[in-house]
């Protein structure tokens, strides 16, 4: 099925909720969700794979340790990429910063969207380093790409989306006859 | 700053009004129209764009039920608004919470559709929010017909007489819309694929083109249904009063998120009006011709507002305020006229919020030649940033600043937090809660800012001063939302509403009208504090009009 860049993102942000990231994460997760829309990628999946990955992993205690030439983004066990896509590319903002190794529990793709959302698309680049999930995300000199066009049209599998909708309910409120009556406020009739 | 540069307009004359004065609820609740109201911006596109607007199609039954389409045409663009007119039975039109269906179902699609276009829309539409559109889609909405007007409209016209100019005058529309949806809902296209599109690149444009060509269908189907009625004794409506009926709407809570959830949008928005008036304001003394134009201005909305009548008694009791304080404008002395500033400054001083707010409309309404122009700065795709690099000494005084209306909630006071705003599992709509009585508070949207913030500056409190907000914000994940918006809205002041939204004190209705004034609706109706009825498009100029230069001049319209 075809789904609008909007309804992904909106989808995505509740879904983000619905797995256990705050607020301020769930709009990462958003934007990220956006920024992957723009290339031809199984956004719909990847982004159900990062959500459960994230509350699998639930609440992460992150530590910055320094490196030669950097940082190494750090916990007790490997990062899920919705959270360590916001932490680095606030990191490589900061000035202090120009490389951030990272250990991550699943797609890379999905931090270098967060890092992209940012606004850091031209100037960084990810290195893989030996070890499983392990990474190096460089500030470069400017002069790469900018951001893609976003897209309007973008296809999902049925069951990818109604996974995404299924995290995204947990965030609803079941109605009720006080909702119903009282929650929207609304008159019963639309013919006045 | 913001792209405005209110300092720089600050320094040019008398100075914005600031965040602390406009972004209040109580003001925001007054609201006016202006002419940088998204309705007036859009008819401005439609007269100065040399839009042709006709009706290739309308296969439309005696009883009024069949298919419409109106065509808006510009350069080498066309908009198609494809109607769907329905025998609705009395039992569906009851419980709006439930609504199924609807008098008519709307599709603004881009382009014009082919036959297998149109049936495959003719599959959807009517079902609105259960049917899946594609990005040719621009808009999807719906209207029910005004059982007060409609009928009553279809039997004066078939006898050959005009509708009753008082049920014209309380109703003001012969159906209104139930909802209107854009940018990507349900399918529909994006916004970023009309964002490019200088005819359509305002703030809401497109929404307001679906809901113009709505109001042309209503006056159609009405004519219509009236001459088949009586072909022989059939008179249409006169050109006056088919120009001073809008089209209706009822906004309920579903408007309201939206104002918190894009505060760089709101601040265009707030800025672009304030800087209007403050140019207004800078422009000098009135002139002969100004003056004359000021009390014409003035005498309209008199009218206007005496032809507003309500059934909410708070609103009533403002309206009957409102009345008496432009007697008291129209009979200031000379001195107070002298100019728009001083116009302005003495109603701050002697007229309560309402007529402040209208004046201003006023005051913006005499000077096109200094304010169209900021109706092309009201829209933006930039998105709320952290700024990591900015200390934790540095977020604190920030937050300090521009949230000292945060520090006066009592937040020991369970009132203070009374309610909760979450979204519908039935609807997929923004709801309002009942804290301490209905379940749901833990899903709350984030919108109790004077509570976050205060957690915030605990955290702060233990932090580092010259820690930066990367580091911190990676410890505290929880805080990414409202530092977020603190820093946005340093650089947006008026992206911020300056009230508890979750206290007991909260009106949801002073959220909706502000917004709708925006949209550029007049007679404000409510019928809750969480939902009100409106007019648009009220005495806005048809197709037939557009060609005038003149037609622009329809703010506070009044009865023919």
């Amino acid at each position: 099925m075809i789904v609008s860049l909007n309804e992904m993102v909106t989808v995505s942000y509740r879904a983000a909720l619905g797995a256990g990231l705050g607020y301020g994460l769930a709009e990462d997760a958003a934007a990220a969700a956006a920024r992957l829309a723009t290339a031809d990628t199984d956004v719909a999946g990847t982004m159900l794979s990062a959500l459960r990955c994230a509350e699998d992993c639930g609440p992460v205690a992150l530590s910055l340790k320094n490196t030669d030439g950097g940082v190494r983004l750090s916990a007790d066990r490997p990062l899920p990429a919705l959270r360590a896509g916001p932490a680095i590319a606030d990191l490589l903002q900061t000035g202090r910063v120009s490389a951030v190794t990272v250990t991550l529990a699943d797609d890379i793709g999905v931090v270098m969207a967060a890092i992209a959302a940012a606004g850091l698309e031209p100037v960084v680049r990810c290195e893989a380093l030996a070890g499983r999930g392990c990474y190096r995300i460089l500030l470069v000199a400017a002069g790469g790409a900018g951001p893609a066009n976003p897209r309007t049209q973008i296809r999902v599998t049925e069951e990818n989306w109604r996974n995404l909708l299924v995290l995204a309910a947990r965030t609803y409120v079941p109605a009720s006859d006080v909702s119903r009556l009282r929650g929207a406020g609304a008159g019963l009739s639309d013919s006045d | 700053m913001t792209a405005l540069d209110p300092a720089s307009d600050r320094a040019a004359g008398p100075g914005l009004r600031p965040p602390s004065e406009v972004m209040r609820l109580e003001r925001m609740g007054c609201s006016f129209a202006t002419r940088l109201s998204f309705m007036r911006v859009l008819v401005r596109e439609l007269i100065n764009g040399g839009w042709r607007i006709d009706r290739p199609l309308f296969d439309i039954d005696r009883r009024g039920f069949g298919t419409a389409i109106y065509r808006a045409a510009s350069g080498d663009r066309t908009y198609s608004l494809v109607c769907f007119s329905h025998d609705l039975p009395p039992e569906k039109r009851t419980d709006r919470v439930i609504a199924e269906a609807w008098d008519a179902t709307f599709a603004l699609y881009d382009g014009e559709p082919s036959r297998a276009e149109i049936e495959r829309l003719r599959a959807n539409v009517p079902k609105q929010e259960a049917g899946r559109y594609l990005a040719s889609e621009l808009v999807l909405c719906r209207a029910n017909r005004s059982l007060r007007f409609f009928d009553h409209v279809v039997e004066r016209l078939a006898a050959g007489a005009e509708p009753d100019r008082d049920l014209a005058c309380s109703v003001g529309y012969l159906m209104r819309t139930t909802a209107v949806y854009g940018n990507g809902k349900f399918g529909i296209a994006d916004r970023h694929v009309i964002a490019g599109r200088s005819e359509l690149r305002g703030p809401f444009q497109v929404e307001m083109l679906a809901v113009y060509l709505v109001r042309l269908f209503t006056l159609d189907l009405v004519e219509h249904v009236a001459r088949c009625r009586a072909p022989a004794t059939f008179k249409p409506l006169s050109p006056a009063l088919r120009r001073y009926i809008g089209i209706g709407n009822a906004t309920g809570l579903g408007m309201a998120p939206f104002l918190m959830t894009h505060p760089v949008l709101l601040d265009r928005w707030v800025s672009a009006r304030e800087t209007a008036l403050g140019r207004a304001r800078s422009a000098g003394p009135f002139s002969a011709d100004q003056r004359q134009r000021f009390a014409a201005f003035l005498d309209r909305a008199r009218r206007h507002v005496g032809e507003w009548r309500v059934g909410d008694r708070r609103q009533a009791a403002r309206i009957i305020e409102l009345e008496a304080d432009l007697e008291r404008l129209a009979e200031a002395p000379g001195d107070v006229l002298a100019g728009a500033d001083a116009v302005f400054r003495w109603a701050q001083n002697e007229l309560g919020t309402e007529a402040q707010e209208l004046i201003a409309s006023l005051l913006i309404e005499l000077h096109p030649e200094l304010v169209d122009e900021l109706a092309q700065r009201m829209h933006s795709d930039s998105e709320p940033r952290i700024e990591p690099a900015m200390s934790c000494g540095a977020l604190r005084m920030l937050a300090a600043s521009l949230y000292d209306w945060a520090s006066s909630v009592d937040m020991s006071d369970p009132r203070e937090r009374a309610v909760f705003w979450y979204v519908s599992e039935e609807k997929l709509e923004p709801r309002l809660g009942d804290r301490h009585s209905e379940p749901g508070a833990e899903l709350e949207r984030p919108f109790a800012v004077a509570f976050d913030l205060k957690e915030l500056t605990a955290s702060l409190a233990a932090a580092p001063p010259e820690e930066t907000a990367a580091e911190f914000l990676m410890r505290h994940p929880e805080h990414r939302h409202i530092v977020r918006r603190i820093q946005t809205v340093a650089r947006h002041p008026y992206g911020e509403i300056r009230d508890n939204l979750v206290g007991a004190a909260c009106l949801p209705v002073d959220l909706l009208r502000f917004k709708l004034a925006f949209f550029g609706a007049v007679k404000f109706d409510p019928k809750s504090d969480r939902w009100t009825r409106i007019a648009m498009y009220q005495g806005a100029p048809l197709p037939e009009d557009l060609t005038n230069p003149a037609a622009d001049d329809w703010c506070f319209p009044v009865l023919p």
